[in-house]
């Protein structure tokens, strides 16, 4: 008996390792991290992946091999690949963040990517360049204005209102919401620790005419970054949240747990201030259960501005390994993909064969394509690199993504109605900062904690400069030199 | 004794009572599971996430996973491979190591037991074991997914204990006859410990059903992923507000639906396996076994 | 040495595992040392070499921080709460299963017992907040009929604790009750017959007899605990807190994976997770001193 077992596993060895080792005649690696396969991590038909492989190398000229990353723990996934023995060649990453372990681009840019330097702006590449000038990646995405505010235009039209522009029409408008049904509510989210701008505490916009990624403003009164609870005018914002609370405008469960789509499901959302896609991407899906229901962009101007405010591009890019062996190969691949004049390319990556896949509506640039189902074509799109804003430039034939689509194109890019940081051509060094502040994280959790005390009357407004005290004595000073000698530095 | 024998009643009544309760508390959110599991988009948009029974079954999120058969396939057979060699390995390893170390009288026994009990507290963590399995060449082969992990130093130790605890009679009977350890242990001992063998053996074999996170560092190649990478490939489970790259390809989270039907995919198989293994270890069915 | 030789093939059958341990716990065991350098991930192994050493740096940085001791404390009474109730859960649910006489409708109790343990959290976080959820949340809703008030659970210091407790010996007392059922699978039934016999009821029996026999599962089992008394449960409580129960719910791993969250802090989490490993070693070191003050076999 124990004899067969070992024949059995033997053999199971010897027939997997037989398996295990396939030798690929690829030119780089993909870690394709792009977004691209956000729910497609099992991967495409091995045979269909290899026709569309072919058909890739026939049409650029390279033969890239994707890896399908695991999108539980991307970054984890990365950052152990780049440490192992076959780190992978071409990824999407914050190139200030692993800039030891990247390549410069511009000769490569310069020799191979004619392409890519005229589509993409030169306000964008501004972001990718370091102290000494060198190009470190390809930008990833554009400055966009995703957080928004948005009502209800059936509630409107039933309360006889326009669309609100300032503070004290949209509280009306929540009035006259909660008259037609108490159980409209306004939904938002805490804020998470991670991105300032995004509401509620983007609402601090408004009233103090401060707000950023970096939640920096600079005092007038010294010239110093500091960050935005203590900006002028905060006490007005942190009042106005009290205030919604008291009135029970809130959606209770916004500073603690939910579930977007739940919420929406409900129908009492009157009021939504977050995430663009929530309203272009979630609403569509639940709407066959809220007959009527509408909702229509509202850019809200507060005391001191703008409560929206426009989140730069970052440093966010695609990236070259300073290992890759065939670095010119990538380089073709992108110009490739993200051609100037036409979307052959990027079409392909993310679709598959043209004839087969997809097909073009109205040629052109930009234009229309008809794609099918990727249960249908078996491949989920492993060679596409999304690009923003390039991608617009691929319609779909397709109803269902024209609302997330028009958005693209009218809302999201619209940057003359939020408020612009001070640091939106700034590429910040959060590793820096983040050395320079141990605290930080206590700084970021002292907020968050407080800030939705005072929300929900917790702890009452009037103790604000006590809550600053704390803040210094956790090393906000720290926190305001590291912001200030980075931004000095940066001019 | 009639009396005796009504208050013995009486607690039966209560004992089953009580279980019979927690046994809904059980059972009741995993049928919502399965309900969840079984609706369709539009009911979704209706009733919510959470549903005690669909009202018109609908098999489209089971669509949507078995719509990678192409894939799940393979992966299946991997999945499969990695739960029979990988649990096997387990249990060898295992009981080995645990069989010696039970023997009281063995020389150096206590350091030796130190030994393997210090790793269960201290580690390197992540990054250097990915290392070592990058040194070893173990990436994208079966082994990267049961070697680094062979034996866990609780079940090595439970399963030490159970050893201990086997009558010694039983045990200086087979030495009087000559037998060798290795004899000793696959005709006396085992048999004897058929109940530890079944639940650690489940144990390791669950987890190798269920482990996703070292597969997906280890293993690269699309067609050496197990079942469970392809399956939570289709779902990101991160929270909506991870996904937040600016990007027209943007899509649509998954449903609850097919969240749920995820977990009862996985946990159908393992409820099917289960009671052939569960005589092993459930009182009254493997009475007589123990006297040789 | 003799003795050695006596039991060579007890050693041959111990080898194999021991080079296990050698090969895949002790040679990357150095590489706890990042806790004591700065270093990058990704710039694999020559840039853990390469790397700059800091000394106590991350363990300064973990200790001085304001809210050192409120983690610390959090960790120890979530962590403590879970074991006092969950501990004894599985044991006692082990002793009920073990009284049903009906053998079919004891294994089906037991199989339906370990369902919650295969939903993952993430479903098991997604029902706990649908039904808590403030407006239209089932508990929730039943609760306001009775009293009118909506209280919002989630968000409630005073409530999320025991949320976190409840629905933790809710997940694991049917998984973790499989191995004292095992245990108790190997007792002598004689032994009970025996006892019926001298007129013992079931509830002595029981305390008799099936908690002795066990008793050595049961010590093993509560080291185990006691090991993992800083664990109090990351991934539940990453899914369902929020700043407004930080002060109850913020445990050492939250807070590291937090601070991982504002730049790559690999040498902080490895300096806080050997500062764990420490305070759990001494703790097991006791415990098991304890236990073999009082006669049982521990850990060595």
């Amino acid at each position: 008996m124990n004899n067969l077992i070992k024949i059995i596993s033997i053999s199971f060895m010897l027939a997997f390792s037989a398996t295990a080792i396939k030798a690929d005649g690829h030119d780089f690696t993909i870690f394709n991290n792009s977004g691209m396969l956000q729910f497609d991590g099992g991967g495409s038909d091995p045979e269909v992946l290899a026709k569309v492989t072919a058909h890739v190398t026939k049409l650029s000229g390279v033969t890239p091999k994707v890896i399908v990353p695991n999108m539980q723990d991307t970054t984890e996934q990365l950052n152990l690949l780049l440490a192992g023995s076959n780190p992978p060649d071409l990824f999407q990453a914050n190139w200030d963040v692993y800039k030891s372990t990247l390549m410069p681009l511009n000769d490569l840019l310069a020799e191979h990517g004619d392409s890519l330097l005229r589509s993409i702006p030169e306000t964008s590449w501004k972001y990718m360049t370091d102290a000494d000038g060198n190009i470190m990646g390809i930008p990833r995405t554009a400055a966009t204005s995703p957080y928004m505010t948005w009502v209800r235009q059936d509630i409107l039209d039933q309360a006889g209102l326009d669309v609100p522009k300032t503070v004290e029409e949209l509280t009306a408008y929540m009035a006259a919401a909660q008259k037609i049904n108490p159980d409209f509510k306004a939904g938002t989210r805490a804020w998470s620790g991670n991105k300032w701008e995004e509401p509620a505490m983007g609402f601090a916009a408004a009233f103090t005419g401060a707000m950023s990624g970096n939640a920096a403003f600079i005092d007038p009164s010294d010239g110093r970054v500091k960050p935005v609870p203590l900006a002028p005018g905060i006490k007005d914002y942190l009042h106005f949240m009290n205030d919604w609370n008291n009135k029970g405008y809130w959606y209770p469960d916004n500073w603690s747990k939910f579930d977007e789509s739940e919420v929406f499901r409900t129908c009492n959302l009157a009021m939504w201030s977050g995430w663009y896609s929530r309203v272009t991407i979630v609403v569509p899906k639940v709407e066959s259960n809220c007959p009527g229901m509408k909702y229509v962009r509202a850019p809200i101007m507060g005391p001191q501005g703008w409560m929206a405010t426009t989140r730069a591009s970052g440093t966010q890019a695609y990236v070259i390994n300073k290992k890759a062996k065939n670095p010119e190969a990538i380089m073709k691949y992108l110009n490739w993909m993200w051609n100037d004049k036409s979307i052959d390319g990027y079409a392909t990556g993310v679709n598959g064969i043209e004839g087969e896949h997809w097909s073009y509506e109205t040629k052109g640039f930009p234009a229309v394509v008809n794609t099918k189902d990727k249960n249908d074509t078996k491949y989920v799109g492993d060679f596409g690199l999304p690009n923003f804003p390039y991608e617009g430039n691929m319609q779909p034939n397709d109803s269902l993504w024209a609302t997330h689509f028009n958005y693209l194109g009218s809302g999201l890019t619209k940057l003359d109605d939020s408020h612009q940081p001070i640091d939106l051509y700034m590429a910040w060094d959060k590793g820096r900062i983040a050395d320079e502040t141990p605290t930080l994280g206590d700084i970021h959790r002292m907020i968050a904690e407080n800030f939705t005390a005072f929300y929900i009357g917790e702890r009452s407004i009037d103790e604000y400069d006590a809550f600053l005290s704390e803040l210094d004595d956790a090393g906000m000073q720290d926190w305001i030199n590291a912001m200030t000698s980075q931004m000095q530095d940066s001019w | 004794m009639k009396s005796q024998y009504k208050t013995e009643i009486f607690y039966n009544y209560i004992i089953v009572g009580v279980l019979l309760i927690l046994t809904l508390s059980f059972l009741l959110p995993f049928i919502v599971v399965l309900s969840t599991s079984l609706i369709s988009e539009a009911e979704w948009a209706e009733r919510g996430g959470h549903v005690l029974y669909p009202k018109k079954i609908s098999f489209v999120a089971y669509d949507i996973l078995f719509g990678k058969s192409y894939v799940l396939f393979n992966a299946y057979q991997v999945t499969f491979l990695r739960v029979t060699l990988g649990t096997f390995c387990n249990l060898l390893f295992t009981t080995t190591l645990a069989y010696a170390l039970a023997q009281r009288d063995l020389p150096y026994r206590i350091p030796l037991t130190f030994f393997v009990f210090f790793t269960m507290v201290f580690n390197g963590g992540l990054i250097p074991q990915f290392l070592l399995v990058d040194f070893l060449n173990l990436r994208n082969t079966i082994f990267a997914l049961f070697v680094p992990t062979l034996i866990n130093g609780w079940y090595f130790l439970i399963m030490r204990n159970f050893f201990m605890n086997i009558p010694k009679d039983l045990i200086d009977a087979a030495i009087i006859d000559g037998a060798s350890p290795v004899r000793i242990l696959i005709s006396v001992v085992l048999p004897l410990s058929m109940p530890v063998m079944a639940t650690i053996g489940l144990f390791y074999a669950v987890y190798h059903w269920n482990e996703w996170f070292y597969a997906s560092i280890y293993i690269t190649e699309g067609h050496l992923k197990p079942m469970q990478i392809i399956l939570r490939g289709l779902l990101n489970q991160a929270t909506m507000e991870g996904m937040e790259n600016i990007s027209f390809m943007e899509q649509p989270p998954p449903g609850a639906s097919l969240r749920a039907a995820l977990i009862i995919f996985s946990t159908v198989p393992i409820l099917i396996v289960y009671p052939f293994i569960q005589r092993y270890f459930v009182k009254g069915i493997m009475i007589g076994g123990v006297k040789g | 040495m003799k003795k050695i030789w006596k039991y060579r093939f007890y050693y041959y059958l111990a080898l194999p595992g021991l080079v296990y341990f050698i090969i895949f716990h002790y040679v990357p065991m150095a590489g706890a040392l990042i806790a004591f350098k700065d270093i990058s991930p990704f710039d694999g192994l020559q840039g853990f070499f390469d790397a700059p050493w800091v000394g106590l740096k991350h363990f300064e940085r973990f200790t001085s921080s304001v809210y050192f001791y409120d983690v610390i404390e959090n960790t120890l009474i979530i962590s403590g709460l879970k074991i006092l109730f969950g501990f004894p859960a599985p044991i006692i649910f082990a002793l009920l299963l073990n009284e049903v006489l009906r053998m079919s409708l004891k294994r089906v109790m037991q199989t339906i017992s370990y369902l919650p343990h295969f939903i993952s959290w993430v479903v098991t976080a997604g029902m706990i907040t649908a039904l808590l959820a403030t407006s239209g949340g089932l508990i929730t809703e039943t609760i306001n009929d009775f009293t009118g008030s909506s209280i919002n659970f989630l968000g409630n210091k005073d409530y999320f604790v025991g949320i976190l407790v409840t629905s933790h010996v809710w997940k694991t007392i049917g998984w973790s009750s499989i191995i004292y059922l095992a245990a108790m699978s190997s007792i002598d039934p004689a032994l009970y017959e025996s006892a019926r016999i001298d007129g013992a009821n079931r509830l002595q029996m029981a305390w008799h007899i099936t908690l002795p026999s066990i008793m050595f599962v049961i010590v093993i089992m509560f080291l185990l605990e006691i090991g993992n008394l800083l664990e109090a449960g990351f991934e539940q409580i990453l899914l369902l807190y929020s700043p407004s129960v930080y002060k109850v719910a913020d445990i050492i791993d939250t807070f590291v994976y937090r601070e991982g969250l504002l730049a790559l802090k690999y040498s902080f989490a490895a300096a806080v997770g050997l500062f764990k490993a420490v305070i759990a070693f001494f703790l097991l070191y006791t415990a098991n001193r304890l236990a073999n003050r009082l006669g049982q076999t521990g850990l060595w």
